[in-house]
């Protein structure tokens, strides 16, 4: 009797434990950095929301940080062992945590038909560490109508087509304006008083050398083992991007970082024809002035010798001071799936980033054929040189790219502002730069 | 006489030549968040928009909860005042009107922790609240407040205690009146110039302040103005018309503070006349 | 000691007590702490490793950055000093005349000074922009050639510089509140004497003002070597480094290059100078000071 009575009470206890255990959901955090505004928080919180009120075992909290102040918070956090349990990294950063050993293992994470690309894979010593959850690259952008004003053929959308340098200079020449109207081109042209300019090579510090890759030269090997930016094709690439404003004159002068407007108006009040920059400026920026009348056109980056991109993908990772490793993979694997991310697919920020999603027409133009990106016919050349043509940004392989950059840009106003050559330049700056790269290359 | 008034109309003009420049910002924040985007970008640029856009007002609203970024500021700013005030006031008195050893040590040292820069200890003072389980939240921004207010401050209030005539607190002593009494009672109401001169300066820099939230503020619901500001640099270009809109509600407030304070605002640092 | 004098000093130590902990909790212990991370390698992600001075050594004989960044911070806080001086003590002299709409006047003035730095840094970076921006606009209507502000290293600083004087309302207040603070009879009497406005500045204004001059010099050199949010928002330190200040090359070595072994030893050393900086303001004072009284 007594015995029984134990076995009841023991029962009943582990039954309350176990509806305890249910009703309880496990608690983790999820780190996002967000571009430019209140709205984009408001939709994440919106997402993890709906993944809250879709299972019942894991409850997911943000933790949103505008962008600029991203690596100073993760950075805080880590260094008083308070790093969230899964997070959006910023795309310098990845590595790092990888070699110092804080990034789960996430080669598990997602079914094999899930997988991302290849492109999309962030490596240390041969080892997959961290995947981007969507694809983007570097276009070349330009208002329609100021090509019609003069009449020009628009920028090839094709790696096939693509402009060499010259052609590309030739044409924004023709785009280029003074005040009086006279073009680039033309006897007479006062270049000090510019008023619309034929195009504006992004000089931003991770954007800008993938010039020297298409002249056949480039930043560093892709395996991360050799610095190439002393080669000769390489300097002569940086110097032919300086001089589209110093000789050319067909390009702003490298402004004040961050005092630019963004790139839909830099188009729309014909500032400049033409301007690269990434994929996700559609559903970022370009979107919001075609109400006011902006037709823009997407094409190739122009080529030096090959045509070539960068791309590149904010990586997802999951850290290893997580509590909770299963759970933490069964939100990373929902919030990163194409499925989760499709507004921000077919509102022209990222494309997907596996590849079942390219496997022909139908497939492709269920999330591309619709605004802001361009119609169907004219952006699936586009999408084939993404996955045909693009390299990744060294940030995929090389641990410490920032630092380097650092080193690298520390100057480099000079080579844009005409003070110095890129030659001279180069071989300056090159022990330094060396001396960082063999400090951080792969091994 | 009528040099004297030429002499006044022409310092008037010069003033005023020099408070336009002053203003110039102001106005460029001003007529831009009135235009649309193709406008502002004009270049030859326009001076003031040919239709005035209000409408830029509610829609950046939508990106800059201005409501909720206001109350989240006070949230943080009106305790941090009053901290500041409180322990300021207390350290002032006693370095201004008490005798005691190592006074000088103590007010070196108190004007010394201004040297050092914020950004340098964020880290070991991170962990430290992570250590007592806060990691977040207001009380973290709050509390330094409350510990002396700051070597600005200190510094100021001292100065304008020094000026009183100590015969009061003589007076008040044979009256039987202690420390704390005389401080309230008979101190306190001749104080309230630099009370009001620390306190606008101790809330502008609560109201400005960038990093402290970063660090500390993790949930979107909490963010404060200037992070709200903040957030609209993104790494791509910026949206200016909404961004001078924001900023000029973002200036409102602090404006508002500095009018109904201003009178008190330049006698609480005359009278502290700030010899040492 | 008096027992009066005890119960002072236990008083005195009680009204101190936030202001002691806050030195304690804020000052003391996190420099404490600098130190210590100053002695090791450590990224902040892995725990630290101790390598003794290395940090140091490698800061004097090895890094590109650290003596551009020393010039570059000297050189602003040389510019926004010197220039802010001027500039508040000019516009306080002439508030403090018989001018018509004094009280907009101070106020209008005062402003910047209260407008959130970031908000400050926005609209300032859009008008120096060098392409578009109307500074460049109002220079080309007066014939001159467009100048690259912010882009090149001749004008980045200056013009931070500018738009950083522009918001030292609070010292031209402080001015202000020095003059007015001057007995008219002293005034009156260089008039008696047959002075003019010069005479009275010179001998009157300048040395009764000394101390307030040396009091906004000082905050103002403390304050401006730790300028970081126009090379934090605006330029990241370019261009060449012309505007890599002292506290946003810590901060970036520190938090975007995860170097926080490194970033608190160059903190310690830049405390070191700002410490210096200000004991050398504070001693020479002694010679130009004039003290009431003295």
């Amino acid at each position: 009797m007594k015995s029984s009575r134990k076995i009841v009470v023991a029962v009943l206890m582990i039954g309350a434990i176990l509806g305890m255990a249910s009703a309880q959901k496990v608690e983790i955090t999820y780190m996002q950095w967000y571009n430019n505004t209140e709205s984009e928080g408001q939709e994440i919180q919106a997402t993890m929301d709906r993944f809250n009120a879709s299972q019942g075992k894991i409850h997911v909290t943000p933790i949103l940080v505008p962008r600029d102040g991203y690596e100073t918070k993760v950075n805080t956090m880590a260094a008083a062992g308070q790093l969230p349990d899964t997070t959006m990294l910023s795309e310098a950063m990845a590595i790092e945590f990888a070699a110092n050993d804080l990034l789960a293992d996430v080669s598990s994470m997602y079914p094999k038909d899930a997988m991302p690309m290849k492109s999309l894979t962030f490596t240390y010593n041969g080892k997959p560490v961290a995947y981007s959850s969507g694809d983007v690259f570097l276009v070349l952008y330009y208002n329609k109508k100021l090509f019609d004003a003069a009449k020009l053929p628009y920028p090839p959308n094709s790696a096939e087509k693509a402009w060499t340098w010259k052609q590309f200079v030739e044409v924004a020449k023709k785009l280029t304006k003074d005040r009086n109207g006279k073009t680039a081109d033309q006897a007479g042209f006062d270049a000090k008083n510019i008023v619309q300019y034929g195009a504006d090579f992004n000089r931003l510090w991770w954007m800008w050398p993938i010039v020297t890759y298409s002249n056949g030269g480039g930043l560093m090997s892709p395996d991360g083992k050799n610095l190439l930016i002393d080669r000769p094709e390489s300097v002569e690439a940086m110097q032919m991007l300086a001089d589209l404003y110093l000789k050319d004159k067909v390009a702003p002068s490298v402004s004040d970082k961050n005092a630019m407007p963004s790139i839909d108006l830099m188009l729309l009040s014909g500032k400049v024809a033409m301007q690269t920059s990434g994929h996700w400026e559609m559903g970022v920026a370009l979107k919001n002035s075609l109400k006011d009348g902006l037709q823009y056109g997407v094409g190739v980056l122009p080529k030096m010798k090959k045509a070539v991109t960068y791309n590149t993908g904010a990586p997802y990772g999951i850290f290893k001071s997580t509590k909770h490793l299963g759970e933490a993979m069964e939100f990373m694997r929902w919030y990163t799936s194409e499925k989760q991310q499709w507004g921000n697919i077919t509102g022209g920020i990222i494309m997907p980033s596996n590849l079942k999603y390219y496997k022909d027409d139908a497939a492709m133009k269920e999330w591309a054929d619709m605004p802001p990106r361009p119609p169907f016919a004219e952006f699936k050349p586009i999408i084939q040189y993404a996955l045909n043509n693009a390299i990744q940004v060294p940030w995929y392989y090389f641990n410490g790219y920032q630092g380097l950059s650092d080193v690298l840009e520390s100057g480099i106003d000079n080579v844009w502002n005409g003070k110095t050559t890129a030659k001279d330049y180069i071989t300056q700056i090159m022990p330094q730069l060396q001396k960082y790269f063999d400090a951080h290359k792969a091994k | 006489m009528k040099t004297r008034k030429m002499n006044r109309i022409a310092l008037t003009a010069l003033l005023a030549l020099l408070g336009a420049a002053c203003l110039f910002p102001f106005f460029w924040m001003l007529r831009s968040s009135l235009m649309g985007n193709a406008e502002i970008y004009n270049y030859p640029p326009v001076f003031w928009p040919k239709t005035m856009r209000f409408g830029n007002y509610p829609s950046a609203l939508t990106l800059f909860p201005f409501g909720r970024y206001f109350l989240n500021t006070m949230m943080i700013t009106v305790p941090s005042v009053f901290g500041i005030l409180l322990t300021s006031t207390m350290a002032a008195y006693a370095l201004a009107r008490i005798d005691f050893p190592f006074k000088r040590a103590m007010f070196t040292l108190v004007i010394a922790s201004m040297l050092m820069p914020g950004t340098v200890t964020i880290i070991p003072i991170f962990k430290a609240w992570v250590a007592v389980g806060i990691p977040g939240g207001f009380i973290p921004l709050i509390f330094p407040a409350f510990l002396g207010g700051g070597a600005f401050n200190i510094f100021l209030s001292r100065q304008f205690l020094m000026g009183i005539p100590k015969d009061l607190d003589e007076a008040a002593r044979m009256d039987g009146a202690g420390h704390v009494r005389i401080l309230v009672q008979v101190l306190l109401p001749l104080l309230k110039p630099v009370l009001i001169s620390v306190g606008l300066f101790a809330f502008i820099l609560y109201w400005n302040d960038l990093l402290g939230p970063l660090i500390y503020i993790s949930r979107n619901e909490q963010n404060t103005i200037a992070q709200g500001l903040a957030n609209f640099r993104g790494g791509f270009g910026t949206d200016y018309k909404a961004i001078m809109a924001a900023s000029c509600m973002a200036v409102a407030p602090a404006v508002a503070i500095y009018f109904a304070g201003q009178k008190y605002f330049i006698e609480g640092i005359v009278l502290s006349g700030l010899k040492s | 000691m008096t027992r009066a004098m005890s119960r002072n000093a236990r008083a005195a130590y009680l009204f101190l007590t936030p202001a002691i902990l806050g030195l304690v909790l804020y000052t003391l212990l996190p420099i404490a702490g600098i130190v210590g991370m100053s002695l090791t390698e450590w990224n902040g992600l892995v725990a630290p490793a101790f390598i003794g001075l290395g940090n140091f050594r490698e800061l004097f004989t090895q890094d590109m950055f650290f003596f551009t960044s020393v010039v570059a911070t000297l050189k602003f806080a040389l510019f926004t000093v010197a220039v802010g001086t001027v500039y508040a003590f000019f516009v306080a002299i002439l508030l403090n005349q018989r001018i018509y709409g004094r009280g907009i006047f101070r106020s209008i003035f005062f402003l910047p000074f209260i407008v959130p730095s970031i908000g400050a840094v926005i609209v300032w970076a859009w008008m120096y922009e060098s392409n578009f921006g109307v500074f460049n606009f109002l220079l080309q209507t007066i014939g001159l050639d467009k100048v690259k502000w912010l882009g090149e290293e001749a004008t980045a600083t200056p013009a931070l510089g500018l738009m950083t004087v522009w918001g030292f309302g609070n010292f031209i207040v402080i001015y202000l509140a020095g003059l007015q603070g001057i007995p008219r009879t002293y005034l009156e009497a260089v008039e008696i004497d047959g002075g003019n406005a010069w005479h009275k500045f010179r001998h009157v204004t300048l040395p009764l003002l000394s101390p307030v001059i040396l009091f906004n010099v000082l905050t103002g050199v403390v304050s401006n070597l730790q300028v970081f949010v126009p090379a934090m928002a605006i330029t990241k330190g370019s261009p060449n480094g012309s505007t890599l200040y002292m506290v946003y090359y810590i901060f970036r070595t520190g938090f975007q290059n995860n170097r926080f072994g490194y970033s608190a030893a160059i903190s310690l050393v830049f405390f070191a100078f700002i410490a210096l900086v200000t004991a050398t303001i504070f001693l020479s004072s002694r010679k130009w000071m004039f003290y009431e009284g003295q």
